[in-house]
Parts: structure tokens; C-alpha cells; sequence
């Protein structure tokens, strides 16, 4: 009788230090996540004006707290997608005489619209929309355009 | 004078048991005693980075805008800066080596056997500690390479399923590469993994010296006996000069150099490879599907940590021929794919 009692209280024990210990861990593991990226991150960023893109040329910007690429095709089309490789997260280089993006990490290709020509990488590169107001080009996210 | 400060703490805490135990400690030696000086090599480069470490971080400052100047401060303008950074460098490097060369040293005599199981864990677990302080400084000059470096090494956790981006989020910070990623390598690399070290490294030198140095089974009734101190001290003492001249003369003929700051919207220029130590990972993710690869790394240490409770002929004082051949494979491995690494990236 009296073992089982101790038991009893040895085992109550137990369970309350290990109760207190989640109380001490659990902050500290969620403190140690970083907070999702604020919802304010602007969906929509000036970039450059049109003067400023010679055609078959690129401009790396940043976008979504990611490197970002705008492109002038030799026909005066514009391209803008994310520059940061599916792969390892390296940021891609536009190569003009072959109309393609180059990752140098690993040698993953993407073509103009993103699609995967050459692995490793394996998903396509996000690609935004491009609007014109004047000279001005703007870069935002497809789903919430206005 | 020495003898009253001896006197001063004798009277006060008796020193007698410590006395008594250096002046009747003996080590083994035998063929293959050269091996063991690594050990102690080992932690005498770790005080070395220790040391040097905590004098750049007086004048290293831990912010995107600063950081890479601040190392240029430190290689230019302070007094023997560059020499200071160029030993952390060098002393980095040497380290890993010295590391390596220690751990496949004590497993082909298979010191790990009983009693020294623990030995061996913790061991590894400071190899891992090792490897964990050269990726976390690497980043801090925050150049080109460090920067793109970085981001493949945080973003290889990507491919294991389901938790492989609540990893990489924690190694990053953010979103992306960028301040909280410095500051996180930043706090790892000057408090989290010195203090842990300073633990695990205690504990393994301390193990060292409650059951000594083992002997391997071929050399058992081979043996002679050397008095620890002063003979065997001295000899250390002897090794660790050595050591700390060879890197000294690196760090003078061969200073580390500064790359340019990252402007981490370019694109990552050609020739981003990881650290020579970690080549052999690059090239295994490069050769069959990463998935594959990190499941095959993964077990691999795994069985490597455990082989001291694996191989129970060693324990039992018998020859275990099955795992001195697994030794040989993996460190065969690891050199071809490190060497083969080093052509392709060549080449590219
Ligand atoms: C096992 C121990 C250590 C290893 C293997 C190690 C390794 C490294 C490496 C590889 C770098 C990058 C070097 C470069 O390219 O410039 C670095 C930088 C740095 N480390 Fe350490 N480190 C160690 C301990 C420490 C400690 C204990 C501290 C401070 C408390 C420290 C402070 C720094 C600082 C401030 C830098 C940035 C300056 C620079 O990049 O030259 N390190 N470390
Ligand atoms: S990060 Fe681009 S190919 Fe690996």
C-alpha cells in the first residue's frame, strides 16, 4: 500500500514536470519560428520606365522579399518572373542571345515563360503579370490584379 | 614564491589526489601511438579558433550593410587583422582535416569497442559541431559566394518530406536568405555552438582521461609505458608547435582573401560550390535523385554513430574484419566523390 501511494505520487510528479517542461519548450520553439511574411508585403511594384529596357535586355528587382526579373523580348513583349531558381533557391541569369534563364548553381534552364528546359529543377518559375501605365511598367502577383 | 602559491591552496583545498594522479598516470604507446596526437591537435585548434573567433567578432558587426565592410575594416585597417581573420580561416580548414583524420584514425583501431562507446558519440556529435561552425561562419563575410553557398545549403532540407520547410524557415529566418539569416548564423556561430561545444568537449576529454587511451587489439602485449607527465605532455606540447607554425605559415603566405559584397538580387555568378569537406554531399546530391541522396546520407550517419554497438566482435576483443572493410568504403567514398566533384566543377 504505502509503495503504491509513492508510486502514485512519482508518477503525478512525472506527469507535472512533464507538463511544465512543454509550458517552457513550446514558447521557445515558436519563438524561435520566424512570423509568416506580413500580409502588407506590396502585391504590386513600380520597376522601371520603358526608356529604361532595351530590348533582348533584363532588370533584376526585388519582389515578394524575392529576387524578381523583368524582361524586354527582342519584340518588345515584357516578361517578369520570379528570379529565384526552383531548385536550391540560387537567383537565375537571363542569357539575351538565347532567350532563356541560367542557373549557375547547378545548371537548371528555364525558358522565357518559366517552364523547366533542364534540371535539376523541377517546378517552373513563378511568372507575374506585367502592366504599362505610361512609361511605367508595373509587376503584381496574377491572382489578386485588380 | 611558487611554493608559497602552491602552499597558499594546499592549505585550503588538498591538492594531494591531483598530484598523486598526474604523477602516476602512464600511456599506452605502441605502432600506431602516432594516431593519437590528432586528439589533441584537435583541441588545441579549437582554442585556437576560439581565441581568434572572439577577437574579430570586437570588430565583426552582424548586418547586411555592414558586415562585408566591417571584415574589409578588419583585413585593411586593423592592426594585424588580416593575420588574425587569415588563422580563423586557415584554422578552420585544418581543423576539419584534423578532425577527420582523428575520428577514421581511432575507428580503424576500433577504439570506439567497450568501454568507450560514448567516447565515439560524442565524438561525432562534435565532428557534427565542427562542420556546423565552419557552414554558419562562412556566410558572415557576406559575399557572393558565402551568400549563394548559403542559400543551397539552407534550402537542401527542402527535399525531405514534410518537415524539410519548417527546417530551412528556422536555418533561415525569413523568407529568403537575408538580415535574419546573418544574425541566426551570426548567434550560432559566436554563442549557441561555442557554448555546446565547450560541453560535449569537456565531456569527451574528461571520458579520455577517466578510462585512457585504448589500445588497439593487434598491438595488445606490445606495449610500453610512458609516464604522462612530464614525457607524454611534452611531446603533445611538441605536436601542437608544430601545428600552430604550419598554420601560421599558411596565414602569412596564403591570407584569406575578401570576396565582393553580395548584391543578392544579381544572379549567382558561375563556381558556387560548397567547402571542400562538404563536396562530398554536393556531388552525392548531384549524382542520383536528392531525395535518395539525403536518405542515404541520413543513414549512413546514423550507422556510423552507432557502430561501437554494432560491431560486437570488436567489444568481445575479436578482429571484426566486416567493419574495418565498411570503414574502408566509406572513406573511399567520400574521396572519390570529393575528387570527382572537383573535376566536374572544373570543367563546368
Ligand atoms: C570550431 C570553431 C570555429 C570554426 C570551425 C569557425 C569557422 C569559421 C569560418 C569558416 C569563418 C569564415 C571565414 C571567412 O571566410 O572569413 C568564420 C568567421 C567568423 N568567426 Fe568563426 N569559427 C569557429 C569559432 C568561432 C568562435 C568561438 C567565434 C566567436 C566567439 C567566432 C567568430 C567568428 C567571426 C566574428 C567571423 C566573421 C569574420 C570573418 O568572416 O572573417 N568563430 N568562422
Ligand atoms: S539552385 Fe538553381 S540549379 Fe540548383
Amino acid at each position: 500500500m504505502a509503495t503504491n501511494r509513492r508510486q502514485f505520487l512519482n508518477r503525478v510528479l512525472t506527469a507535472g514536470v512533464t507538463v511544465l517542461a512543454g509550458y517552457v519548450v513550446y514558447p521557445v520553439i515558436r519563438f524561435l519560428i520566424p512570423p509568416s511574411v506580413s500580409s502588407d508585403e506590396p502585391t504590386k511594384v513600380f520597376v522601371t520606365t520603358t526608356d529604361e529596357m532595351k530590348p533582348n535586355s533584363a532588370k533584376f528587382f526585388r519582389f515578394l522579399d524575392r529576387p524578381a526579373v523583368l524582361v524586354r523580348l527582342p519584340n518588345g513583349d515584357y516578361k517578369a518572373l520570379s528570379a529565384k531558381c526552383t531548385h536550391l533557391g540560387c537567383t537565375v541569369e537571363f542569357k539575351p542571345a538565347k532567350d532563356f534563364f541560367y542557373c549557375n548553381c547547378h545548371g537548371s534552364e528555364f525558358d522565357i515563360n518559366g517552364k523547366v528546359l533542364k534540371g535539376p529543377a523541377a517546378l517552373p518559375l513563378p511568372v507575374y503579370v506585367v502592366s504599362l501605365s505610361g512609361n511605367k511598367i508595373f509587376v503584381s502577383i496574377q491572382n489578386r490584379i485588380a | 614564491m611558487k611554493k608559497r602559491i602552491i602552499n597558499f591552496f594546499d592549505e585550503r583545498i588538498d591538492l594531494a589526489p591531483i598530484r598523486n594522479w598526474v604523477r602516476h598516470k602512464t600511456i599506452s604507446q605502441h605502432k600506431h601511438s602516432f594516431w593519437y596526437y590528432f586528439g589533441g591537435l584537435a583541441l588545441f585548434l579549437i582554442t585556437v579558433q576560439i581565441i581568434t573567433g572572439i577577437m574579430l567578432a570586437f570588430y565583426y558587426s552582424p548586418n547586411p550593410a555592414t558586415a562585408n565592410e566591417s571584415v574589409r575594416y578588419i583585413m585593411e585597417r586593423v592592426h594585424y587583422g588580416w593575420l588574425i581573420r587569415s588563422i580563423h580561416f586557415w584554422g578552420a580548414n585544418f581543423l576539419v582535416a584534423v578532425v577527420f583524420v582523428h575520428m577514421f584514425s581511432t575507428y580503424f583501431m576500433k577504439a570506439y569497442r567497450k568501454p568507450r562507446e560514448m567516447m565515439w558519440i560524442l565524438g561525432i556529435l562534435i565532428l557534427g559541431l565542427v562542420l556546423a561552425f565552419s557552414f554558419t561562419g562562412y556566410l558572415l563575410p557576406w559575399t557572393t559566394l558565402s551568400y549563394f553557398a548559403t542559400k543551397v545549403g539552407v534550402n537542401t532540407p527542402l527535399v525531405i518530406p514534410g518537415i524539410g520547410g519548417f527546417l530551412a524557415r528556422i536555418m533561415q529566418g525569413g523568407a529568403d536568405v537575408g538580415a535574419a539569416t546573418l544574425t541566426r548564423m551570426f548567434t550560432l556561430h559566436t554563442v549557441v555552438l561555442p557554448l555546446t561545444a565547450l560541453i560535449l568537449i569537456s565531456l569527451h576529454v574528461l571520458l579520455s582521461q577517466i578510462l585512457g587511451t585504448s589500445v588497439p587489439l593487434s598491438q595488445k602485449g606490445y606495449t610500453e609505458q610512458t609516464r604522462f607527465f612530464p614525457d607524454f605532455v611534452m611531446r603533445d606540447a611538441a605536436v601542437w608547435a608544430g601545428g600552430f607554425a604550419i598554420l601560421l605559415a599558411f596565414a602569412t603566405i596564403f591570407p584569406a582573401n575578401l570576396g565582393s559584397k553580395v548584391n543578392p538580387v544579381m544572379p549567382a555568378p558561375p563556381g558556387i560550390k560548397p567547402e571542400w569537406y562538404f563536396l562530398f554531399v554536393f556531388q552525392t546530391l548531384r549524382t542520383v535523385p536528392e531525395i535518395v541522396a539525403m536518405g542515404v546520407i541520413t543513414l549512413g550517419a546514423l550507422i556510423w554513430l552507432l557502430v561501437p554497438f554494432l560491431d560486437k566482435k570488436s567489444s568481445r576483443g575479436e578482429k571484426s574484419r566486416f567493419f574495418t572493410l565498411f570503414g574502408l568504403a566509406v572513406l573511399v567514398y567520400m574521396v572519390a566523390m570529393t575528387i570527382t566533384a572537383y573535376i566536374t566543377t572544373e570543367v563546368h
